[in-house]
């Protein structure tokens, strides 16, 4: 039987991979301060390579740069001890305030930082200087090309598993959105509110492996243009969904055709992601669904004075969660097409 | 200058980062490294270079979400720096032991991190601190005296971690729901504004979600470590007031309403006014202005009287009204809170 190893346990195995054969290089062939290869090989390396080509470039800039400026600051003010140290400390206290933020900023104002404790004793800052930017820059190609050769993930399809993971919130949300109206209950607000922050940081992982995405080498426009529109679709549907849980509530003050009827959309709309479920968690595209929605214009009718604020409200949400629904599908499918695909090109 | 000015009463002001978590983490590991770096001038102790390490690294580690956590991330980061200050400094000369340390210390270190990130920024510090001491190899005395600086540079770092911006959650919970509450005004400003000016494409009003959204989330984490029923409650309102102002700026943006909402356009120009003049009132007087309120209701009942069969225009006074509802409710919370 196949076992397939977990994305983390490859993520794992490959930075182990990535140090050993950092250390063996610098072992064998003598680098001087052979461990900044081995570091920038360590941290280079992310679970995809958008993720890693974007840290890379990060990287090698950021220290470049920072290396400059910190050395030049060391020739600058080695003879006073405790000015070197005050802005030494200054550009920690950045670089640990940009650690969440900016990995660019972080490295640039650790490299300062580097450079001026090393610099204090270095006899030839300059070399130092290189050898600081030339290790750094051969860990970063170690970590690269083994990102590429060794169990290569790419960010589209981490997207692609986000996006399942989102779906599958979706489901559980819609199920217990349309479950307020039918009987309320507190455990049951609790349980939305719970998969509304679980459905935040879902998108915002979205959103972080889209951006990864971006710097993928092989990726055509289409993807990027197919994979902002999912994105932002399940924005839409987010909002609607608040939409629609606002209401839950003034229940009482809807017909009570109305109730029944979204009883009836509750199974619809679950089946319909279940659909959408399957279809994401085909690596290659290879069917197609029928979409079996219940459209907004098959809502019960009821006399003018019985339309109320509240009815005319989710009967304007549900209209927008039919479209953005439908949307959600092609958009899925565009994403999952092969990029060699007819349909791709006319696109 | 003054794009300046307003920029920095944008960062500093109008948006503070309601934990304030990372400046102060900022301020400990640098508070830290000061008190390393004078004991290093100062105490007489060989490997004196360790003082200074020992402290950055442990107070590096003193990040959690919750107290205990960060008080186990010390404790573990400090016996990490003990034992990597003796034992690697022994282990260095020997390429075969030192590959096998590290890549245990790789493996558990990644292992770790998609499960409990700080634990793994643990792990993965003292990884990076175990391949600069393998470029110092040295014998026994030498490790000794790394282990005793290495013991002066945790100590340090546990007074700081102790004594430097204490860790509140719930004082940060507070203060976390009370930005919320303005920054969702500021966003329903920006969804009106962009709006009246026809801008449709505002990156601003991303920003603002953005945040609100990363607050929510910090909030949510920090309640379910230390729960408190009327700071949820507080949150889960200015939840749902985050989630009308983002269906407000649905209905108001997307262009298959435009057409019937241009009718009400001054209508809502002047609803913003008084509703922004209700907030002001609430945030700067801390009460709210009855007679506002309630002709602020007057109006939108009227606008509803005014187009009974238009569905968008319906739908954005119903969501007006839970906007003005929702700040009038805030306040009656408010005032519990803090009773």
């Amino acid at each position: 039987m196949k076992h397939e190893l977990s994305l983390n346990t490859r993520h794992c195995l490959r930075v182990a991979m990535a140090t050993m054969i950092a250390i063996i290089i610098g072992h064998v062939f003598a680098i001087p301060k052979a461990y900044w290869l081995t570091i920038s090989a360590l941290v280079v390396l992310q679970p995809s390579i958008g993720a890693t080509l974007l840290r890379a470039k990060q990287r090698s800039i950021s220290t470049l740069v920072g290396v400059l400026i910190g050395a030049m600051i060391t020739i600058l003010t080695h003879q006073l001890f405790w000015l070197t140290a005050l802005i030494g400390l200054f550009s920690l206290f950045l670089g640990v305030y940009f650690s969440s933020k900016d990995y660019l900023k972080t490295i640039f104002f650790l490299s300062i930082l580097v450079m001026i404790m090393m610099g204090l004793f270095a006899t030839n800052i300059w070399q130092f200087v290189f050898y600081r930017f030339f290790d750094t820059l051969l860990g970063v190609i170690i970590g690269f090309v083994l990102s590429l050769i060794l169990w290569p993930v790419s960010a589209k399809s981490l997207l692609q598993q986000d996006f399942l993971k989102l779906i599958q919130h979706y489901r559980q949300l819609s199920n217990a959105i349309f479950d307020q109206f039918i009987s309320f209950s507190h455990e049951g607000q609790l349980a939305i509110g719970r998969s509304r922050v679980e459905i935040y940081a879902d998108i915002k992982l979205a959103k972080q492996h889209f951006e990864d995405m971006q710097h993928e080498l092989d990726l055509l426009n289409i993807k990027r243009a197919t994979g902002f529109a999912v994105v932002t679709l399940f924005e839409k549907f987010r909002m609607t969904s608040f939409a629609i849980n606002s209401i839950s509530s003034a229940r009482e003050r809807l017909p009570a055709g109305m109730i029944a009827y979204l009883g009836e959309l509750k199974h619809a709309v679950d089946k319909l992601l279940g659909q959408y479920e399957f279809l994401l968690m085909q690596k290659k595209l290879t069917t197609q669904i029928g979409l079996n929605f219940i459209p907004s214009s098959r809502l019960p009718v009821f006399p003018q004075e019985e339309r109320s604020l509240e009815f005319m409200f989710l009967q304007h949400n549900i209209f927008h969660l039919e479209n953005e629904l439908n949307h959600l599908y092609h958009a899925c499918r565009q994403f999952l097409m092969p990029a060699n695909d007819e349909a791709m090109r006319v696109v | 200058m003054l794009i300046l000015l307003r920029y920095l009463k944008y960062r500093l002001i109008d948006a503070p980062d309601p934990s304030r978590e990372l400046l102060y983490y900022a301020g400990r590991v640098t508070l830290a490294a000061l008190i390393g770096l004078i004991l290093y001038e100062t105490i007489p102790v060989q490997q004196s270079g360790w003082i200074l390490l020992g402290s950055v690294f442990v107070t590096a580690c003193s990040r959690g979400k919750t107290q205990q956590l960060r008080f186990l991330l010390c404790i573990c980061s400090a016996l990490y720096v003990l034992a990597i200050a003796f034992f690697v400094t022994l282990l260095a000369g020997s390429t075969g032991f030192f590959l096998l340390f590290i890549m245990t210390l790789i493996l558990l270190g990644y292992w770790f991190v998609p499960r409990n990130v700080d634990v793994g920024v643990v792990i993965v510090l003292n990884i990076i601190l175990a391949l600069v001491i393998d470029a110092y190899p040295g014998n026994l005395v030498i490790a000794w005296h790394r282990f005793i600086a290495a013991a002066i540079g945790v100590s340090v770092a546990f007074v700081c971690a102790t004594f430097f911006f204490p860790y509140r959650p719930r004082a940060i919970i507070r203060r976390l729901n009370h930005v919320i509450e303005r920054k969702n005004i500021f966003y329903l400003q920006w969804v009106f504004t962009d709006y009246i000016c026809g801008n449709m494409t505002s990156q601003r009003l991303d920003t603002y979600r953005h945040d609100i959204f990363t607050h929510i989330q910090e909030g949510w984490q920090l309640l379910l470590s230390y729960p408190n029923v009327t700071q949820l409650k507080l949150l889960e309102d200015q939840m749902d007031f985050f989630g009308q102002i983002g269906v407000l700026a649905r209905l108001l943006f997307e262009p298959i309403e435009q057409n019937s909402l241009v009718r009400i356009f001054s209508s809502l120009d002047e609803f913003r006014k008084d509703f922004f003049e209700l907030s002001k009132e609430k945030y700067m007087n801390n009460r709210i202005d009855c007679a506002v309120q309630q002709q602020l209701l007057d109006k939108l009942q009227q606008l509803e009287q005014c187009y009974p069969q238009n569905q968008d225009i319906q739908s954005v006074c119903f969501v007006l009204e839970k906007l003005v509802n929702l700040i009038a409710k805030g306040k009656v919370d408010e005032t519990r809170a803090f009773a």
